[in-house]
C-alpha cells in the first residue's frame, strides 16, 4: 500500500487511537503495528540457541498464512475492484504474461538477471514498507480529520522514509551495497566509517524525528495526530533498526503482512459487502476473500517454483526467482490499486 | 473478474492477459503434479528453501546439495551463510572450489568473520600475499577487537608461519595487554614474556 492519501477528513468523535475501521485496539495492533511492538522484545529474547530453531519453526507457518497471502491478496484486490480492468488495463491483463516472462528470463539468466532482480527486490522492500506507512499514516490522520497537505505531508513522507534510509545504509549487498559492494568499502575505510555513522545517526532519527513531528503538528494546528501514525511509524523502525537485517526481512514481512491483509480486507469489503447484514455473513465475506488470497498464495510461492524444476532448474534458483517476482509484481501492482481519486471506491472506504 | 464483459478492453491485451493466465493456470498444474511426485514431506518447502539442503545433507546426497546451494549463489550472493555452508561442503568433499565460494562470501560481507574464514583457506593454500589483503579486508570490517588478530595469528601458527603469527599475537597485546591467549602464544613462538610479575596461566 504505497499511495493512499486521501486529503480531507470527516468529523466524527474520535479517540487518542484515531477513527478506527474496526475497533481502535483492533486497528492499534493489528493494522498499526502494536502486535510486533510487543512481539519484539520476544523475538529479540529468543535469538539463540534452541528458541533460534523453535523461532524456525513458527515463522515458517507464518509466512504462508500472513507474508505469501499478503500478496496475493493484492492480486485478489486487483482483479475483485470493481472497474479495474478499464482504470489499470496494463497491471490487470499485461502483467501475468510479464511476470511469467521475466521469471523464465531470469532464470535463464541467473547470475546477470536473476541476481539483480532479487537485489532489485531486496533493496525496494525496505521502501515499500515505508510508503505503506506513510499511505496508512495519511490515511488515518485525514479519517481522524486531520488531513496533512504541504509541509506537513512532505514531513510525514520523509519521517517514515527514514527507516528505509536506514535498511538502505545497513545492507551488506542490498541498497547502497547492491551500488558499491563491501570490497569498495574494506578499500576506503573512511567512507566505511561514514556510512557507519550515518546509519547510527538514522537509527537514532527514525525514533526521535516522529516525536519532534508529532509535536511540531501539535504546535502548529493545536490538534494532536492519531495515536495510530504513531503506532505506524514505530513499529516499522522497530522492524528495521532494533532486529538483525535479515531478521527485519523475515518478521517485517509477517507483521507488514498481517497489517496488510487487514486493511484490504477492509477495502474489499466496503466495495463487495454481503447481501446479507449479519455478522456471520460478514464473518463468511472475509473468510471468502482471506481464503482465495491463502489459495493463490500456496499457488504462487509452493507450487510454481516446481514447474521450473521440472523444465531443469535448480529448486532453490525457482523459488528465489519467483519469489522476487512475486515481490515486484505485488510492489507495483500496490500503486496501483491503493491510488485514491476523486469519487473512487478507495475513496469512499478511506473516508467512511 | 470478468474482463471480456467489461467496456472498452482492448482485444491484444485481453488476449495477452488469457495467455498469461493460461501459462500461470498450465505451470500450477504441472507444478503441482512434480511437488506430489517429488517434495510430498514438505507442503511448503519453498518457504524454507534452504531446509531442502539440510534434508539432503541428512539423506547423504551431498551432490545434490552441493547443487542447490550453489544455485542459492548465483542470486541470492547476500545469503553469506549458505555461501558459508557451500564451502564447507565442498572441503568436505574435496572439491578445490571452495576457495572460490568462500572469496565470493567474503566479497559480499561486511562481516569481519567471513574475511577472515577466506583468509584462513588462502593460508591452508600457501597464497599468503592473498591472505594479507584479506586480513586487511577483514580488519576494516572489524570492530577494533583483539579477537581478529588473535584468530589471525592462531591462523599463521597452524600454516607455521611464525613471524606473521608474532606480529599478529603483538598487535592483539597491544590492543588488550590483559590478553592471555597473545601472551602465551607471543611466549610459545619466543617474542614475548609475560609482565613482570605475572604468571601466564
Amino acid at each position: 500500500m504505497s499511495a493512499a492519501v486521501p486529503v480531507t477528513g470527516t468529523a466524527s468523535s474520535i479517540g487518542v487511537v484515531g477513527r478506527a475501521f474496526v475497533h481502535p485496539v483492533f486497528d492499534l495492533l493489528v493494522i498499526g503495528g502494536g502486535l510486533s511492538l510487543l512481539a519484539a522484545p520476544l523475538i529479540v529474547a529468543m535469538r539463540t540457541g534452541t528458541h533460534d530453531r523453535a523461532l524456525t519453526q513458527i515463522i515458517v507457518p507464518l509466512l504462508l498464512i500472513a507474508t505469501s497471502t499478503h500478496f496475493a491478496a493484492s492480486t485478489v484486490r486487483l482483479y475483485s475492484k470493481p472497474g479495474s480492468f478499464q482504470t489499470l488495463p496494463v497491471m490487470t491483463m499485461l502483467f501475468p504474461a510479464l511476470s511469467f516472462a521475466v521469471a523464465g528470463v531470469a532464470l535463464y539468466s541467473p547470475e546477470l538477471i536473476g541476481r539483480n532482480l532479487y537485489l532489485l527486490y531486496l533493496s525496494w522492500s525496505p521502501y515499500h514498507y515505508a510508503a505503506q506507512t506513510f499511505g496508512l499514516s495519511s490515511m488515518y490522520a485525514a479519517r481522524s480529520g486531520m488531513p496533512l497537505q504541504g509541509v506537513e505531508r512532505r514531513l510525514l513522507w520523509w519521517t517514515c522514509m527514514l527507516p528505509f534510509a536506514h535498511a538502505f545504509l545497513r545492507g551488506a549487498r542490498t541498497g547502497l551495497g547492491w551500488l558499491l559492494d563491501p570490497v569498495f568499502f574494506a578499500e576506503h575505510p573512511s567512507l566505511l566509517a561514514l556510512r557507519g555513522s550515518a546509519e547510527s545517526v538514522v537509527a537514532v532519527a527514525i525514533f526521535v524525528v516522529p516525536i519532534v513531528f508529532f509535536a511540531w503538528v501539535r504546535w502548529r494546528t493545536g490538534r494532536l495526530l492519531p495515536l495510530m501514525v504513531l503506532s505506524l511509524l514505530a513499529s516499522n523502525g522497530v522492524w528495521w533498526v532494533v532486529l538483525q537485517y535479515y531478521e527485519a526481512f523475515v518478521w517485517a514481512t509477517v507483521f507488514h503482512g498481517i497489517q496488510y491483509i487487514a486493511i484490504v480486507l477492509v477495502f474489499h469489503l466496503r466495495d463487495h459487502p454481503p447481501t446479507e447484514d449479519s455478522r456471520a455473513a460478514w464473518v463468511w465475506a472475509s473468510l471468502k476473500f482471506y481464503g482465495v488470497c491463502l489459495l493463490l498464495a500456496y499457488l504462487l510461492f509452493d507450487v510454481w517454483p516446481y514447474f521450473f524444476t521440472a523444465l531443469g532448474f535448480s529448486f532453490t534458483e525457482s523459488v528465489l526467482v519467483c519469489v522476487a517476482v512475486i515481490n515486484i509484481h505485488h510492489f507495483i501492482v500496490d500503486r496501483g490499486i491503493w491510488q485514491i481519486r476523486k469519487d473512487s471506491g478507495n475513496r469512499r472506504a478511506a473516508e467512511t | 473478474m470478468r474482463p471480456w464483459r467489461s467496456p472498452g478492453v482492448n482485444r491484444v491485451e485481453l488476449a495477452v492477459f488469457a495467455a498469461g493466465v493460461g501459462a500461470l493456470a498450465l505451470a500450477f498444474a504441472g507444478g503441482a503434479l512434480v511437488a506430489l511426485r517429488d517434495w510430498h514431506r514438505v507442503p511448503w518447502a519453498s518457504l524454507n528453501h534452504m531446509s531442502v539442503v539440510g534434508d539432503l545433507r541428512a539423506a547423504g546426497d551431498l551432490d545434490r546439495a552441493i547443487f542447490e546451494l550453489a544455485a542459492e549463489q548465483r542470486i541470492n550472493t547476500s545469503d553469506v551463510r549458505s555461501g558459508l555452508k557451500l564451502a564447507s561442503l565442498l572441503s568436505e568433499t574435496g572439491n578445490p572450489g571452495s576457495v572460490d565460494v568462500l572469496r565470493l562470501a567474503s566479497e559480499n560481507s561486511l562481516d569481519a568473520r567471513v574475511h577472515l574464514r577466506y583468509a584462513a583457506k588462502l593460508a591452508q593454500l600457501g597464497r599468503f600475499d592473498e591472505v594479507e589483503v584479506a586480513v586487511r579486508r577483514a580488519e576494516a570490517f572489524s570492530t577494533g577487537s583483539p579477537d581478529l588478530w588473535l584468530i589471525v595469528g592462531d591462523m599463521y601458527d597452524k600454516v607455521y608461519r611464525p613471524e606473521e603469527a608474532t606480529a599478529a599475537y603483538a598487535r592483539a597485546l597491544e590492543i588488550d595487554p590483559d590478553s592471555v591467549h597473545a601472551r602465551r602464544a607471543l611466549q610459545r613462538l619466543g617474542d614475548g614474556a609475560p609482565a613482570p610479575g605475572e604468571e601466564v596461566r
